[in-house]
């Protein structure tokens, strides 16, 4: 009880950055957040609607988006098909949007385990240090050594072409990032007063790592995270474009992409709206993220 | 009236009587009409003499010339001499004496040489490749090819008899990928091949084989190779040079190598020392262009010549642009699904024949590049029986079918297929959305080329296979026995031959070890027919799905370029040439 008793001294002293916001209300810093610059707006609506997508998308879907019916095969936009349909004659409109789920549901599970996991070796290296730190990094390095989307490449096609091994290959490539990311920020915050105060106290370094130096490491995640959510949905449909992740039928946008490439010339709607949905998703994420970056940094930010 | 497909007699007359079409494509279509047998005979009759004035049919009409046929004074030929070719992928293997690949024979058409060669678009008519002239006694059983006296290797070396016969030699005993072609007649190289003198060399049979000029003109096989190099380049462990040959060429053809990028391009110029007459063009080039798109555009920019490697939509398209020629020709190619023998019972495999969907693939998915046939042989090739019908699309059936095999709603099949290219995925896609109709779940799965043909051809037992895999055949040289043995003979199954689902049929073994022996067209015909039931409809092989006809598409001004139903996606380099338009 005593060790707790304490807790509140520390949190005063943790980062400028973090006590300003803490002493607004969440409404203000998201209406601060929107106003700081229309890209973060533009980046904010992009998502929204991205994520109405996953979630409604294949419910809201006008046509199935799987069932071949050849009779309307390569038609272009219309009124009843907005986007036009394939070469199976599927409404393109339908498979973009029940496609948001894949695409895009993919790379939040990828990210999730990524962070997950590259947030627990960054603090427990970072902390730690020593051989442990040596010996973790080193495992890290292993992984960075090699050129991301070639090791998921590999990794894929020696699992199997499926969209779970896509998963374990993309997360396999990110979690080191996300490791070194955090164990820099933990090397960085351990020496600080308010750690060493807690220590001092006798807070068992469990404690000191969940309460005092986690949450500092959330926001350096966080803008991190969003930047990457771009680059895994791409990277996604990369490889399922290479025939190594969602298969046919799957409306995932790569495996369209690679679909409609034969008949670009013929169709442009085809190759058009499922590589549209794909640019605006990573646009709507870079937007994001940049512009997190650059409010959660008080060295840039406007006051 | 297309003079291709008559409807009646008369038309079949007509089209006899032009030359328009083949000995056997008329015995069939008379046989289709109900013609009585010397109804067909005269037909036959007017064919021949019909046949020793035509002119190929390709287009342009009547522009297309045979070389043999119009001195070079009079036509008009442009100063560019070279001839830009695309392939889908490259090319692995530049062994002819190994290599059983489509676009490898493309190749070897350029500076390798069979004996004999098929005339123009017949598929039993023989014209010179590398011997002059031959004949064989009246029982089969002898034939003699002279050899021209100043033929010469890419190297130098003379190509006399002796040459020849080595050539064979180390063809047979290598005993690599297309062997089979000329091992069904001669088993004993030492023996059965003569030297009568330095430009004469006779093959020697057992028993009658009145195939063997047939075999003898198969672009996949017996090509001859230079001795010398052979010599020149066998190691302790590999006495057949095939790891030198594999990336080399010395042969006798019309062109020698310059350029030899086995994924990338391939570069051949003539050959001055060349045995034949001298060919129109200076340089063959053959680019490997793995996309479809790019292919296409290549060919709209006029920076390729040539290309036999494009999708039925982009046929349709292509058709319509005047600086492109589209020359469709009819083969014995046919294409199917093969089911996993091991894996389905014949009632399932029976159920899944009426669940595939004939019309639509036909139709939409290969646009009419395409007939339905009732079975592996073509109508084009000796053997194909009419009066076997042909499955047209039934999901009631297959599931009932279905039910019986004992396959329940929620059951799971796997279908491989090749990545990237998508006329299989749409077509594994119709496939997949018809049986899910009646309840059975179609899991896709797309892998690289070169994986599904190491899975196929390789030795993984059935049960680790897929239930279904996409592919497709023709015969090395027109014949019924040699479409069916490779695919569904016992003795060929995994890396035995492409028997890939390892299909083993008693009765069929048994039918088609006495095709082999058949002596008289009649035989071939009653044998293959009893076969093609039992792999269609008895105790069903694969769906077979279509009988393809393909279209090469070349610069507008290409001339002399024949298609042959056999030599698939290949080119008569010898006699194509340019106009100056």
């Amino acid at each position: 009880m005593e060790r707790t008793g304490y807790a509140p001294t520390t949190r005063t002293i943790s980062t400028l950055a973090e006590r300003s916001t803490r002493t607004r209300s969440l409404l203000d810093s998201i209406r601060d957040f929107l106003t700081q610059s229309p890209l973060n707006l533009v980046g904010v609506v992009l998502i929204a609607v991205f994520l109405f997508l996953v979630a409604f998308g294949s419910l809201l879907a006008p046509h199935d988006p799987v069932q071949p019916n050849v009779a309307v095969k390569l038609q272009p936009p219309s009124s009843t098909y907005w986007f036009g349909t394939d070469e199976l004659g599927r409404d393109i409109l339908s498979r973009v949007m029940s496609g948001a789920k894949y695409s895009l549901g993919v790379a939040f599970i990828i990210l999730s385990i990524a962070v997950l996991v590259g947030t627990i070796v960054g603090l427990i290296a970072g902390y730690a240090g020593g051989i442990v730190d040596e010996l973790l990094m080193r495992v890290t390095d292993l992984f960075l050594a090699f050129p991301a989307l070639v090791l998921a490449m590999a990794i894929a096609a020696t699992l199997g072409r499926t969209l779970e091994n896509t998963v374990i290959a993309l997360t396999v490539v990110y979690w080191p990032w996300y490791a070194r990311l955090v164990r820099g920020q933990v090397l960085w915050l351990k020496e600080r007063e308010f750690v060493e105060a807690a220590r001092a106290i006798g807070a068992s370094p469990l404690r000191i790592l969940g309460r005092h130096i986690l949450p500092n490491t959330l926001a350096v995640v966080i803008v991190q995270l969003t930047l990457d959510v771009g680059y895994a949905v791409l990277a996604t449909s990369g490889l399922s474009f290479i025939g190594l992740g969602a298969q046919p039928p799957t409306p995932e946008w790569g495996t369209m992409i690679a679909g409609a490439r034969t008949f670009f010339r013929e169709a442009w709607w085809y190759i058009t709206f499922p590589g549209l949905a794909l640019t605006l998703t990573v646009l709507g994420f870079n937007l994001l993220g940049d512009g997190l970056r650059d409010f959660l940094d008080p060295r840039t930010r406007r006051r | 009236m297309d003079p291709r497909r008559p409807e009646d007699a008369l038309g079949l007359l007509l089209a006899a009587r032009t030359g328009r079409l083949t000995r056997r494509q008329i015995l069939s279509r008379g046989l289709q009409l109900g013609l009585s047998t010397p109804a067909i005979l005269a037909l036959l009759a007017a064919c021949q003499r019909g046949g020793e004035t035509a002119t190929p049919t390709t287009a342009p009409a009547g522009a297309t010339p045979q070389a043999a046929q119009t001195p070079t004074a009079g036509r008009r030929e442009s100063e560019n001499r070279e001839f830009v070719v695309l392939f889908f992928g490259g090319v692995p293997d530049l062994d002819p004496q190994s290599a059983y690949d489509n676009q490898a024979s493309a190749l070897f058409l350029a500076c390798y040489e069979m004996l004999i060669k098929l005339k123009g678009e017949s598929t039993f008519e023989y014209e010179p490749m590398l011997a002059r002239e031959w004949s064989h006694n009246e029982n089969f059983t002898e034939f003699t090819f002279k050899l021209p006296p100043n033929a010469v290797f890419h190297d130098g070396s003379p190509c006399d008899a002796d040459a020849v016969k080595r050539s064979f030699t180390r063809f047979l005993k290598m005993g690599r990928g297309p062997v089979n072609v000329i091992s069904r007649f001669v088993e004993d190289p030492d023996e059965q091949i003569q030297v009568v003198d330095p430009t004469t060399i006779k093959f020697v049979m057992a028993k009658p084989q009145p195939l063997f000029l047939a075999a003898m003109a198969s672009e996949y096989g017996p090509l001859v190779v230079s001795p010398k190099a052979w010599d020149e380049h066998k190691t302790a462990t590999d006495e057949f040079a095939h790891d030198w040959f594999s990336q080399n060429i010395v042969g006798t053809g019309p062109y020698k190598p310059v350029e030899l990028l086995q994924q990338e391009r391939f570069v051949f110029e003539r050959f001055d020392q060349y045995h034949g007459e001298r060919p129109f063009f200076d340089r063959i080039i053959a680019r490997v262009v793995p996309e479809d798109a790019t292919r296409r555009q290549l060919m709209e920019t006029g920076e390729a010549h040539g290309c036999a490697y494009i999708n039925p939509e982009d046929l349709l398209a292509m058709k319509q642009n005047p600086n492109l020629q589209v020359i469709e020709y009819d083969t014995t190619e046919v294409d199917w699904i093969r089911m996993n023998y091991a894996l389905l019972n014949t009632k399932a495999r029976q159920g899944f024949c009426y669940a595939w969907p004939y019309q639509e693939v036909i139709e939409k998915v290969l646009r009419g590049f395409a007939r339905p046939i009732n079975g592996p042989i073509a109508d084009t090739v000796i053997g194909y029986d009419p009066s076997i019908p042909t499955y047209t699309t039934d999901l009631q059936k297959a599931k009932q079918l279905l039910t019986e095999a004992g396959i329940k709603e929620g059951d799971t099949f796997t279908y491989m297929y090749s990545s990237g290219d998508q006329t299989d995925a749409a077509m594994a896609q119709l496939f997949q959305a018809n049986l899910a109709q009646i309840g059975i779940r179609l899991e896709l799965q797309q892998v690289e080329r070169a994986a599904l043909l190491e899975l196929a051809y390789g030795d993984t037992p059935p049960e680790q296979r897929p239930h279904f895999m996409s592919g497709g055949w023709w015969p090395d040289y027109n014949d019924s026995w040699n479409q069916i043995y490779p695919n569904y003979h016992s003795d060929s199954v995994g890396s035995k031959g492409s028997n890939a689902m390892f299909y083993r049929n008693p009765e069929v073994d048994r039918l088609m070890n006495q095709l082999k022996d058949a002596a008289s067209e009649d035989e071939i015909r009653r044998l293959t027919g009893q076969i093609v039931k039992i792999l269609t409809w008895d105790d069903p092989a694969a769906i077979f799905y279509a009988q393809i006809r393909k279209a090469t598409v070349l610069q507008k001004d290409i001339r002399g370029f024949v298609p042959n139903p056999i030599y698939i996606n290949s080119y008569n380099f010898w006699a194509m040439w340019r106009e100056a338009l």
